[in-house]
């Protein structure tokens, strides 16, 4: 008996402990847990939203008369570079941003029908805006570095977001807005914007 | 006779271990005082339970939510820009999910015991401020999106506040800085909206040329901003009973003629006391010219204004707990009474126990930001591109000097930020 009661006082505490312990589970496709990423913990940008903002106006793009009829098919693949994307919402999305910028940089990539300017290879770029102070775009300044990086167009755009605040409640109005300019001529080839939105509540 | 030493023992206990929230502040203000920041920091760091500037609460609760606001101004006094920018990003969300907890504004003496019981619902002053002091961070480091970012949730709070009927704070710096800021960004019809927003109550001369250019960027020049001294904090004070019921008025629930029972004869409340400010402004010099500042925002005056519109109801909510006291000391009493012999007797030693006790529970609130700016100053100063010495000449009762190396792009802009809060 004196053997085995420290034994069962043992795996008493420690199952107890296991018990208070914080818990980290696994989650996403192919886990037993697959609709862990779906609840809201709060009123920034999750990966859920990043995909849905970006694949619906990806799906947009793929679908337009621009992309069928001057970007697929077209000899040679025609060259796209990403400007980052501008912060206009209420939050410092920075991190968010990255995230959407691989995204869209990801999608092109894998559709096969434009040759990508790698984000890396942009850092001139990236400087010269940071000099001037802010990611709005800029015509001169891609004129002179598409010409540099060889592309035949930017994609780039803006999050904004309409944050409003009532009693207990907190509600943000997320758009991520992009739109393809033909670097020469600065012609707007196409734009689409897609909304989410969310929300805290007491 | 030992049972009773025992309960007066404990009473004094409570009393003595309900330091308020100023006083746990005391060691870090007359660090700050000495201009020793790290030992402010230090202190501060103490409340909030951590061992650094890297770590945040784990655990976040009103107090603490208040102290790594209370931190946040004492790292931008040591130039750890971002540091106090994640502090006060940080802070402001704890906040908010508070003041989305609690259901009207200025709900107050909701609890028997303690206001300090509650959690803490920041004042519109302090709201609005935190913003303008984040654009201040970000602007420092020459991030003009992450104090945009900044500008807009100032703008939400301000319309948050106009919804809620809360008299809006005349506290303009945020709406300085936003300006600021969207004029650099190019959006100058935002960036007039809110010079004109601020020149509508107070005449500045820094404002004038960017009105005058309807608030397109000016072709090269530096903004020096410096936020001095520390806002007006609270300390328990006592008044008697008669006074403050004068004052309180119509806010106090129950009837105070019970409190004529009572031993105690005076209420304990938490009065604002002015934090004197050994900043005065300062000049600034680039080059062989120089410039004086001038006082953009007194932020000392909006906190006291703020106080004395809710004093009343502060001292109502104390009077009411005293008189919830007194009713349960009278009830004691009058069991004591129908108990009748020496039941009477132990009755009223209970019934002066227990107002005893209660009392000693019951603290000030005394939760403010104590660290918030008493005033900043301003100067924006033209300058060619390239690189600049700017010596910025704090004023006081000792004049410190400090010289910022900036690098001024051609068409840009550098700002200079000194955090004195002492």
């Amino acid at each position: 008996v004196l053997v085995v009661r420290p034994l069962v006082v043992s795996f008493a505490l420690a199952l107890l402990a296991l018990g208070c312990a914080p818990q980290v589970v696994r989650g996403g496709a192919g886990t037993a847990n697959p609709k862990l990423d779906e609840p809201a913990l709060g009123v920034g940008l999750d990966r859920e939203d990043i995909n849905y903002l970006v694949s619906e106006n990806i799906d947009s793009l793929s679908k337009s008369r621009f992309w069928k009829g001057e970007v697929e098919g077209t000899k040679p693949l025609p060259t796209i570079a990403i400007w980052p994307i501008e912060n206009r919402t209420t939050q410092h999305i920075e991190d968010s941003l990255v995230t959407i910028l691989s995204s869209i940089e990801t999608s092109f990539v894998n559709s096969g029908a434009v040759r990508v300017v790698a984000h890396s290879d942009q850092e001139a770029l990236a400087d010269e805006i940071r000099r001037q102070g802010g990611a709005m775009y800029d015509r001169a300044t891609a004129q002179r570095a598409g010409r540099q990086l060889g592309a035949k167009y930017f994609v780039t755009g803006r999050i904004t977001s309409v944050d409003e605040k009532l009693s207990n409640v907190r509600r943000l109005q997320y758009s991520l807005f992009l739109q393809v300019l033909e670097v020469e001529t600065g012609l707007v080839k196409w734009q689409n914007e897609v909304t989410r939105s969310k929300q805290l509540k007491r | 006779m030992r049972r009773r030493g025992a309960a007066l023992l404990c009473c004094a206990a409570l009393a003595a271990g309900c330091a308020t929230y100023s006083d746990k502040l005391r060691a870090a203000h007359e660090a700050a005082d000495r201009e020793d920041w790290p030992e402010a920091e230090r202190q501060i760091n103490r409340m909030i339970g951590v061992d650094s500037r890297a770590e945040l609460p784990e655990v976040w609760n009103s107090e603490k939510s208040l102290a790594v606001l209370e931190r946040s101004v004492v790292l931008m006094a040591q130039d750890a820009w971002r540091e106090s920018s994640r502090d006060l990003s940080a802070a402001e969300s704890e906040l908010e999910v508070i003041d989305l907890k609690l259901d009207t504004v200025g709900k107050i003496g909701a609890y028997v015991y303690s206001d300090s019981a509650e959690e803490y619902r920041a004042s519109p002053v302090e709201l609005t401020t935190l913003n303008a002091i984040n654009m201040l961070n970000y602007l420092a480091m020459s991030d003009l999106d992450g104090a945009a970012v900044e500008a807009r949730r100032y703008q939400v709070m301000r319309d948050y506040l106009e919804t809620l009927g809360a008299e809006e704070p005349r506290a303009r710096l945020g709406a300085y800085l936003a300006g600021f800021v969207f004029e650099r960004l190019g959006e100058s019809d935002r960036a007039l909206r809110y010079y004109e927003d601020v020149a509508g109550e107070r005449k500045l001369e820094s404002l004038d040329a960017a009105i005058a250019r309807r608030a397109r960027p000016a072709s090269g020049e530096v903004l020096v901003v410096i936020a001095g001294g520390r806002a007006p904090y609270k300390v328990p004070k006592r008044i008697p009973i008669g006074a403050a019921v004068g004052i309180a008025g119509t806010y106090i629930t129950g009837d105070p003629r019970v409190l004529e029972h009572s031993i105690f004869k005076v209420v304990v409340y938490p009065e604002l006391e002015a934090a004197p400010s050994e900043v005065s402004g300062g000049r600034v010099r680039i080059g062989d010219r120089e410039w004086e500042t001038e006082l953009v925002s007194d932020v000392a005056a909006d906190v006291a204004k703020e106080y004395d519109a809710i004093k009343p109801r502060i001292l109502g909510a104390a009077l009411t707990r005293m008189i919830a006291r007194a009713l349960v000391s009278e009830g004691t009493i009058a069991a004591g009474r129908r108990a009748g012999g020496a039941g009477e007797l132990v009755g009223i030693l209970a019934a002066l126990g227990t107002e005893a006790a209660l009392v000693g529970l019951d603290k000030p609130d005394t939760r403010s930001w104590t660290f918030l700016p008493a005033r900043v100053w301003a100067a924006r100063v033209p300058v060619a591109a390239g690189a600049h010495d700017v010596v910025v000449e704090v004023a006081g009762s000792r004049t410190v000097e400090r010289r910022i190396p900036v690098e001024v792009a051609p068409g840009g802009c550098a700002v200079v930020v000194v955090a004195e809060p002492r």
